[in-house]
This record gives structure tokens, C-alpha cells and sequence, in this order.
């Protein structure tokens, strides 16, 4: 079989599934980025466009509260009589649409929303949820039904989609950099690709670089015919990949520096200390499609609140460490001139079930809200408030598959052509619709330049 | 469902085609250094040269016999600052997290001292499998217990160590028992009862259906939750009483009958304010279930063998085990006995083709370098500050002892397909390479420094004069294979040598060992090999067991 290690031809998709190709129009908007540090990202003339677009991931591990994260201020009293001894007063909620409301810690999130850099997607799950935390962590990672078991990620597919062969042949000269980078320490299922991960994962930048200086393992000698050979090959190409990746990040993070403000203290939200070395390496000019970022903490089963504040404890802790942090980082982008490539999604394995347990907690649920962030992400909530009168099994129903919201990023915000889609999800899901078109750009903030 | 190969198989092994046809018949072919370096590699911290040439001198029955072999529990961990346990006492909040750091280190400890016995591995292993961590459990004393009662059942009875964990104080306290109320509205937590099913016993099977997970359904992570409503622990961080005995706290208890579906054969186990009673039906029906066997075989596998299971190995290997553990009333030991002297076992697809954990990474290359430690008891000021130093790098290396990643343990044993491969990726196997280097270049600990002594790691070689044996015999301690010709030629002349002829390193050699205490002859055969020593395990050969 033949390599190919240039990118494939692709095209947006936007409006349900509705075919437009708008790249033109879109060039001098969206991809012409010029990042603080002054140099334009080289590869944008050439390849029209989405393929300097990127990604941020961010998981919220143990199954979010949706709740009490977005609140169904319509339908409060029977918020509040479900879960009496966890609810969120309804005068302390911050209200978005009149419907719905977001938690109080997350005033960071109330903020983009007000300024149009917020999308809350209700009610995301799919048929027939699974409650255990592994399995229904392998569904969101991998797109599968809840009967299919399937081996790699969803953006793994996607990547290897766009750099058909990786890893052989790469790092080169279209693509230096890693195809996604993850950090963390353990590779996530999301991004395994046919055959091999298509991420890298570091916890630092500087760390990586100077841990593998120096080294000089790999080597590429024969190995047995047996499994024990086969497991020779994984950790040589690990090896390589330490090798060759570590300089090319290291020269990214050196090139380029925070700008935002709203990072707390380093140590205090680990979330926006991943979200910093994000930013950094983006403006540094990597060519990274996705980033994947975690919290953890969420499976909240029991003293999700404070009894005597419900509007405290862990649940509140998290949500306002996800929202300082996400609004941060939105702020940082626009300061390096990057917010316009950039967007973000959370999700979590699964929401949690709508009455509340005996421990001031919740058990493991099915539907979950769904955040984008980012300029370009179309503001508003999609969808109604989860319907808490019509559950199933005492948990809410689905509105949209979280596939959907897949279909939308790959089309209207990577720009993938049908066979990339069909590579990616494996089947059809109706595209939501949740990216701004070009005219709907707010006013861009004046970033501070600095040609260099 | 079974996995098929993985992708990285296609090549080695047609689509179909077992990747070892072997079973669980006893293994007929040669029992010599080879076979018994494999076997001491999987089952205990290490091995050192002297303890792969005492296995190879004893039968194979006789090694098992020895990791099998009852040992007395361990001396308690104690405060090394006062030589003092504080196991059995009141909690002591000022002091506690600093007994958690002396209670992993302790641990440590044991692995990394340890000879020929299975027991620590198979403590790990259950710590893997019934995961509890200090940040949603933090009591030491409780994490000591549960530690200890793993320790006491090593290779016991897998459906009482189940009862017992049910009722664990640390389980109780990290996966929500003790919260668990099912009286009057209250509605029970589902935490334990779902884990307890889901990755304890029977394992999730396909989804078949709503809330039908084959081997279960939420009708019975209800049931079984309401079924252990009512037990809690003593004595959680409290500091005026220092029993923390589990115990059944009957007016929290759920009196009504716990009805199953049918996955169960819709048992019932009916109500009343017996809470123990209630406990014992409930394991006992999940055991009743063949599967439970099946899914228990499967994680000893994926800790012992490899993590792919392909059908040949589900019939030949997982099916008898899973009846030997039923037939022997869940006792483990028959079980691994029969692995461990298995023709699967010692099939050359089996030989170093895992990636070594971290802890093992860390305890069993501390050992086969032979590094000298300070004594656990007498110098325990020495001691746990060192073991402190081992437990942090496991942590960076993604092996936090007692702080799990999550109630699944650690995904290397569970998340397919790539297992034992998710220890390493770019960030942990450059860090590994710093570990190994430490160990040649100094590993300071509280004002010591800790290395391997390579002049006597060549002197145990039985021609250190002559490079290529050097090697080779270092690579058996080092390596599950190899090394093949050309490595061998390339650690000869570019790495001991660089650029020189054999009879370089034989001048080196013979005119320091003409004249050892000469510190400039000395630091010429040291510096070389120890470039030698450090190249090697940086070596892909190096990661594999």
C-alpha cells in the first residue's frame, strides 16, 4: 500500500449535512492566524484552511452532574423536589436564556456565554447509556453504539483519515509536529488510531525535552517472530517517537508565553495549568490538530454538596475550576491573536441521575450538557432543558446523539468530506449546527501585535 | 467478547490462527536458566543472578513450591523518625499523612527486599483489583488493614477474600458503603453494589438491552445495594477510638426482599435485619455464576501471561483454570500452581512479551543489580526515606501505589487494546530511562547516595575479561532475550569500546584486576561499564519481562 503523508482535499460542512464550500471566503477570515509571536502559520495558503484549525478536548472524568451544572430554571420546582438535599437555591443560579442556568462557581463560563463565546449543547448522550464509567468512557472515546465494541478513537480515525500511514513517514516536513497531544500520562483510547496511538503524550514541555536528551535507544534491528517481538517494535517506536517529537515541542512552548491573567496560581486548578501549556503551544506555532485535557473527581456519589451551602463542596469546586480555567484560556488565545483557530469541547462519560442519593450525592446517569467554547463556536443552548417528568429508569432521555455534536466539529469546524466522516463515525448522524459562519464573527478584540 | 489480535499481530499471526496453541497441560520440555529466569521474572521483584541459578538447579516443581511457600506476616511499618508503629492507634490528624508516606514506603520495601515468594506480586495484584486510595480514603490505619488482609490472603480463597473485602473499612469508606442506607425513603448508594458486580466478580458483559449488561442488570446493582445497606466503620479519623472494625448498623438496613433478575435466575434473597446473612447470599449467588470463575481466570492471566486472550487461549487456558477454581471451591493457589507449570506458560510467545509495570520495573531492577540497602528495621531512618524516593518515581511512572487511577485499578490490565503498552508512552519511558540511569549514576536519599557497584556486577560474570561474555551474561539478567549478533557486535565496539578492538577492554580489565586499588585503572573499567550498564537499560529488550 501506498503512503501518503500529504493531506486529503476536504470541504465544509455546515446546516445539517448541507454542503458549502465557503473556504474561499473563509481564507482571509479564519485562517490567515497571525499569533502574537508575529510568524503567519505556513501551511494555511496552502492547504485552505481547516487544517490549521485545532481542537481542545477537555474530559471531565467520573460523570459531571449536569443538573446541577445547567440548571432547568423552567422546571425548578421539580428540580427541587427530586433532589432537595443537593439542589442549587433558584436565586443563586446564574440565568443564561430564562430557561436554564449555570451552577454559581461557574461565573468564568456566565462570562463567555455573555459574550458570545459559549455554546451549551442539552441533553447529549445515546441510545441505551451505560452506566459503568469504563465502558461508557469507551463509547464518547471511541463513537460506538452501546452494543459495538470498537478499538480505536474517534479522533484517531479522523487523524489517520488526514495523514493516511502515520506514523511511518512522520514527523515531515507538512507535518513536524505531533498529530495530537495529550496532557497527561496515559494515552487515551480517543485518539488510538488503526493500528497505533496517533498522540503524544507530555506532562511538561521542558521535562519532556530534557528527559530524552541524550538518549541514544531505538535502533532498528531485527526482532523475533514472536509476540515478545511484536512488543520490541511498541516501545522502539515509543522510543522514536520520544526522540524525535521532544524538540519540536520544546521550540513551540519556548516561542511563546501566556498572555492572559485569569490563570490562577500554578498548583491551584490543574485544569488551567494543562490549558496554559495548550495555549503556549498553539501560539508557538504547532501544527497539533487536537488537544486532550482532564479533570477528574467528577463521580460525586456522595457530599457533592455542603448541607449547610448547597452551593458548595466538591461539585462546586470543580465547576469553578472548569469555568476559571476554560474562560482563561479563551482569554489567553485572543490575547496571542489565536482564538480564531481554536475551539473547545468538554464532555464527561455520563451525567448523573436525577434524584439525588441519601449521601448528599448523586448515582451514575445518562444525559449530560455538552460545552463549546471558543469565538467561533455558534453562542447560545441547543436544545431544551432536560425534561424531568419523562425519564426513563429515573434517568433524563436523550436528546441528541453525541455524535451529532462529532458530526458538526468534523464538518463545519475540521471541514471533512463525506469519506472522511464515514472514515471517522463509521455511520450518518445528523449534524448539529454549531460553529459561526464567517459573517457571524464577532468584533475581533485588538490583540497586542508584535511582528517580529 | 473476545478480542481479536492486535493489529500490530497481523503478520506474526494469520486472522484465526492462535497465538499459542499450548494449554494448561504441564509443561514437558527443558526446566534450565532460561525457563527459570521466565518464571521468576513473572512471580517475584528481581530476579539476581544467584536466584536464576538457584531455580535452574531445582526442579520446577520445587520453585513453585517456594513461591507458594507460607511466610510470617511482615514486622508493622513503623515512623522511622521514632522507630515506632502507629498501626493500632487513635487516628492522628497532624500526623497521618505523613504515616501514609511511611505506609507506602513500607510497602515498597517489602517488594523490593523480597526472594523467591509470590506473595507481594499477588498483593499487587489485588491492590489492582480492589483498588482504595488515600485521597478519598485518608486513614492510614485503614489502608494498612486492607493492605494486610490482601497480604493474609495472597493466593486464598478468592469468594471469602470478596466477603471480606465487602466489608473492608477502606472499601466501606472509598467506594461509599458506609453512606449506604436503605431505611424508611432513604435511597441506597449504588457505588459498591455496581463495582462489586461490574469488576470485583462476574465483569460487565455486552449490552443486550437496556440497563442489561448480560451478566447483570441495574435491577441487581439495585438489588445488591440494597442487600449491604447498613454496614459501616469504626473509628474514621477519629481520634479517641482506635478500633475501626466494620460492623452492621441494622436500623440503616433495608428490610424488605432484594429480588434479582433473571442473570441471577431471579434469586431472591430475602429481607429482615440479618445483614451478614444477606452479605453471604449475595457473594455466594455471584459465584454460583460460571462466569464469575471466567472473569477472575482472565485477570490472573492478564497479570501473569499477556493481555491478549484469543479464542484458543479462552479454551485451552481460561476454561480449565476457571473450572480448577471452581473445583477447588475458588482457592487460588491450585489454580496458579497449574499455570505456572503449564505448557501455555513457558511457550516461547510467552517469554518476554510483557511490559514490565512500574513497581516492577523500579523493585526488580533494584534487586537484579544487587544495590545494597539499608536494613527495613534497624536502619529504618535510612531505609523509608530511600523506599519514599522508589514510591515517588513509581508515581511518575503512572504506578501511584495506594492512589489508584480509579476503582478499575490500572488501566494497563483492563483497556483494550493496548494493555500493558499504555505504561509507556513518551513522557514515562524517557522518565524510566532516568530511573535506570540513577541507579548507575547515584540515587540520593536522605543524605546517601544509592548505586550499583559495577565492578562487582563483572565480577560475577564467569570471563569479565571478555567483552562479549560480559555482555551476554549481563543481558540474561537484564533481558528476557538477546541480545542477537548485531547488538551484541554494537555494545561491544560502540558502547563498552567505542572505536577500539577487543583487547582493549581485556588490557583494561586485567590491569585493574593486576592492581585494584589504583583509583585511575579503577575509574577506567567503571566509567566503561558503567556506560554499558546504563545503554542497556535503555534498551527496548529492557522493558520486557
Amino acid at each position: 500500500m501506498s503512503r501518503q503523508a500529504t493531506p486529503r482535499g476536504r470541504f465544509f460542512w455546515v446546516n445539517a449535512m448541507k454542503r458549502r464550500d465557503f473556504l474561499k471566503s473563509a481564507v482571509p477570515l479564519m485562517a490567515v492566524p497571525f499569533c502574537l509571536e508575529g510568524f503567519p502559520l505556513a501551511s494555511s495558503a496552502a492547504t485552505g484552511g481547516a487544517l490549521d484549525r485545532v481542537l481542545v478536548v477537555v474530559q471531565l472524568s467520573g460523570g459531571n452532574d449536569g443538573l446541577n451544572t445547567v440548571i432547568p430554571l423552567d422546571q425548578y420546582a421539580a428540580y427541587n423536589s427530586l433532589r432537595s438535599n443537593i439542589s442549587i437555591p433558584q436565586d443563586q443560579v446564574l440565568p443564561l436564556d430564562g430557561v436554564a442556568g449555570l451552577h454559581p462557581a461557574m461565573t468564568g463560563m456566565k462570562i463567555l456565554y455573555d459574550s458570545g463565546k459559549l455554546c451549551i449543547v442539552q441533553g447529549v448522550t445515546y441510545p441505551n447509556p451505560n452506566l459503568s464509567h469504563f465502558r461508557a468512557t469507551d463509547i464518547w472515546l471511541t463513537a460506538a453504539d452501546y452494543n459495538q465494541e470498537l478499538h480505536s478513537g474517534w479522533l484517531g480515525r479522523y487523524l489517520i483519515y488526514e495523514w493516511p500511514g502515520y506514523p511511518e513517514g512522520f514527523p515531515n516536513a507538512a507535518m513536524p509536529d505531533p498529530l495530537a497531544l495529550q496532557i497527561g500520562s496515559v494515552a487515551s483510547l480517543g485518539f488510538q488510531g488503526p493500528a497505533q496511538s496517533t498522540a503524544i503524550t507530555i506532562q511538561n514541555p521542558n521535562t519532556f525535552y530534557s528527559l530524552v536528551s541524550g538518549s541514544s535507544s531505538g535502533g532498528q534491528d531485527e526482532v523475533p517472530p514472536t509476540t515478545a517481538g511484536l512488543e520490541l517494535l511498541y516501545v522502539r517506536r515509543v522510543a522514536d517517537q520520544s526522540m524525535s517529537y521532544a524538540s519540536q515541542v520544546k521550540k513551540a512552548a519556548d516561542r511563546a508565553q501566556n498572555r492572559s491573567t485569569l490563570y490562577p496560581a500554578a498548583g491551584q486548578n490543574t485544569l488551567a495549568d494543562q490549558l496554559k501549556i495548550v495555549a503556549r503551544l498553539i501560539a508557538g506555532g504547532m501544527k497539533t490538530r487536537v488537544y486532550l485535557v482532564n479533570l477528574g473527581g467528577f463521580d460525586t456519589h456522595s457530599n457533592q454538596v455542603v448541607a449547610a451551602d448547597r452551593t458548595t463542596g466538591t461539585h462546586a469546586a470543580l465547576l469553578g475550576k472548569l469555568a476559571g480555567a476554560v474562560r482563561a484560556f479563551v482569554d489567553d488565545l485572543e490575547l496571542l491573536g489565536c482564538d480564531h483557530r481554536v475551539i473547545g469541547m468538554t464532555f464527561s462519560e455520563f451525567g448523573r441521575r436525577v434524584a439525588s442519593n441519601a449521601s448528599l450525592g448523586t448515582d451514575h446517569g445518562t444525559a449530560e450538557p455538552v460545552f463549546l467554547f471558543g469565538t467561533m463556536v455558534r453562542p447560545g443552548v441547543v436544545g431544551a432543558t432536560p425534561d424531568l417528568l419523562d425519564l426513563s429508569g429515573g434517568n433524563l432521555k436523550m436528546q441528541f446523539d453525541f455524535r451529532s455534536v462529532y458530526a458538526a466539529i468534523l464538518g463545519q469546524w475540521f471541514g471533512v468530506d463525506q469519506a472522511g466522516m464515514d472514515a471517522t463515525l463509521l455511520r450518518g448522524f445528523p449534524s448539529l449546527n454549531l460553529i459561526r459562519l464567517p459573517r457571524q464573527l464577532p468584533r475581533r478584540r485588538p490583540a497586542v501585535q508584535r511582528i517580529l | 467478547m473476545r478480542p481479536k489480535h492486535h493489529p500490530d499481530m497481523n503478520g506474526v499471526f494469520q486472522a484465526g490462527e492462535p497465538r499459542v496453541p499450548a494449554g494448561l497441560e504441564p509443561y514437558q520440555g527443558p526446566w534450565n536458566a532460561q525457563t527459570a529466569a521466565h518464571l521468576l521474572r513473572r512471580t517475584i521483584f528481581g530476579p539476581t543472578k544467584s536466584e536464576i541459578a538457584f531455580a535452574a538447579s531445582r526442579s520446577l516443581e520445587g520453585v513453585i513450591a517456594q513461591l507458594f511457600q507460607e511466610q510470617p506476616p511482615p514486622p508493622l511499618p513503623v515512623d522511622p523518625t521514632t522507630g515506632l508503629t502507629w498501626i493500632g492507634n487513635v487516628f492522628d490528624s497532624a500526623s497521618d499523612s505523613r504515616y501514609q508516606g511511611y505506609l507506602k514506603s513500607w510497602w515498597m520495601g517489602l517488594m523490593a527486599t523480597q526472594g523467591i515468594s509470590l506473595r507481594e506480586r499477588m498483593v499487587l495484584f489485588w491492590h489492582n483489583h480492589f483498588p482504595t486510595g488515600y485521597q478519598t480514603v485518608p486513614d492510614s490505619r485503614f489502608l494498612y488493614r486492607q493492605n494486610a488482609l490482601f497480604r493474609s490472603f495472597a493466593f486464598g480463597n478468592i469468594k471469602e477474600l470478596v466477603k471480606a473485602v465487602t466489608v473492608d473499612p477502606a472499601m466501606l469508606y472509598y467506594l461509599n458503603g458506609y453512606r449506604n442506607r436503605g431505611d424508611g425513603n432513604n435511597t441506597p448508594d449504588e457505588n459498591y453494589g455496581r463495582e462489586l458486580q461490574e469488576l470485583f466478580t462476574i465483569g460487565k458483559g455486552p449490552q443486550i438491552g437496556p440497563g442489561d449488561y448480560t451478566h447483570y442488570t441495574e435491577q441487581d446493582v439495585k438489588a445488591a445495594a440494597h442487600a449491604l445497606t447498613g454496614w459501616r466503620a469504626k473509628g474514621y479519623r477519629i481520634p479517641d477510638d482506635p478500633n475501626i472494625d466494620p460492623y452492621f448498623w441494622q436500623q440503616w438496613h433495608d428490610t424488605k426482599d432484594k429480588v434479582f433478575s433473571e442473570a441471577y435466575q431471579n434469586t431472591v434473597i430475602s429481607g429482615g435485619s440479618d445483614g451478614a446473612r444477606e452479605l453471604n447470599d449475595l457473594i455466594e449467588m455471584i459465584f454460583r455464576q460460571p462466569e464469575t470463575a471466567r472473569f477472575l481466570c482472565r485477570k490472573l492471566y492478564r497479570w501473569f501471561v499477556y493481555y491478549e486472550i484469543d479464542a484458543a487461549a479462552e479454551e485451552n487456558v481460561i476454561t480449565p483454570m476457571a473450572d480448577l477454581l471452581r473445583g477447588n471451591n475458588y482457592e487460588v493457589r491450585p489454580v496458579l500452581e497449574a499455570l505456572f507449570r503449564s505448557s501455555h506458560f513457558y511457550d516461547v510467545n510467552n517469554i518476554g512479551c510483557m511490559i514490565r509495570n512500574p513497581i516492577d520495573l523500579i523493585a526488580g531492577t533494584l534487586r537484579r543489580l544487587e544495590i545494597p540497602l539499608p536494613a527495613p528495621e534497624s536502619q529504618a531512618a535510612a531505609f523509608y526515606p530511600l523506599m519514599a524516593s522508589l514510591v515517588n518515581t513509581a508515581a511518575t511512572l503512572q504506578m501511584n501505589l495506594m492512589e489508584p487511577p480509579d476503582v478499575a485499578g490500572w488501566p494497563a490490565y483492563y483497556l483494550s487494546p493496548e494493555f500493558h503498552r499504555l505504561w509507556l508512552n513518551t513522557i514515562t519511558l524517557p522518565s524510566r530511562w532516568a530511573y535506570t540511569d540513577s541507579l548507575v549514576n547515584g540515587l540520593r536519599a536522605a543524605g546517601s547516595t544509592y548505586a550499583v557497584d559495577v565492578i562487582a556486577m563483572a565480577k560475577q560474570v564467569s570471563v569479565p575479561v571478555e567483552p562479549k561474555v560480559l555482555i551476554s551474561e549481563w543481558a540474561q539478567i537484564l533481558f528476557p532475550f538477546g541480545p542477537t549478533a548485531d547488538q551484541l557486535e554494537y555494545l561491544d565496539r560502540s558502547v563498552l569500546i567505542p572505536g577500539l578492538p577487543d583487547y582493549e577492554w581485556t588490557q583494561y580489565w586485567a590491569s585493574y584486576v593486576a592492581d585494584p586499588n589504583n583509583t585511575q585503572k579503577r575509574s577506567a573499567v567503571t566509567t566503561r561499564l558503567a556506560a554499558l550498564l546504563k545503554f542497556m537499560m535503555r534498551m527496548a529488550e529492557f522493558e520486557l519481562s
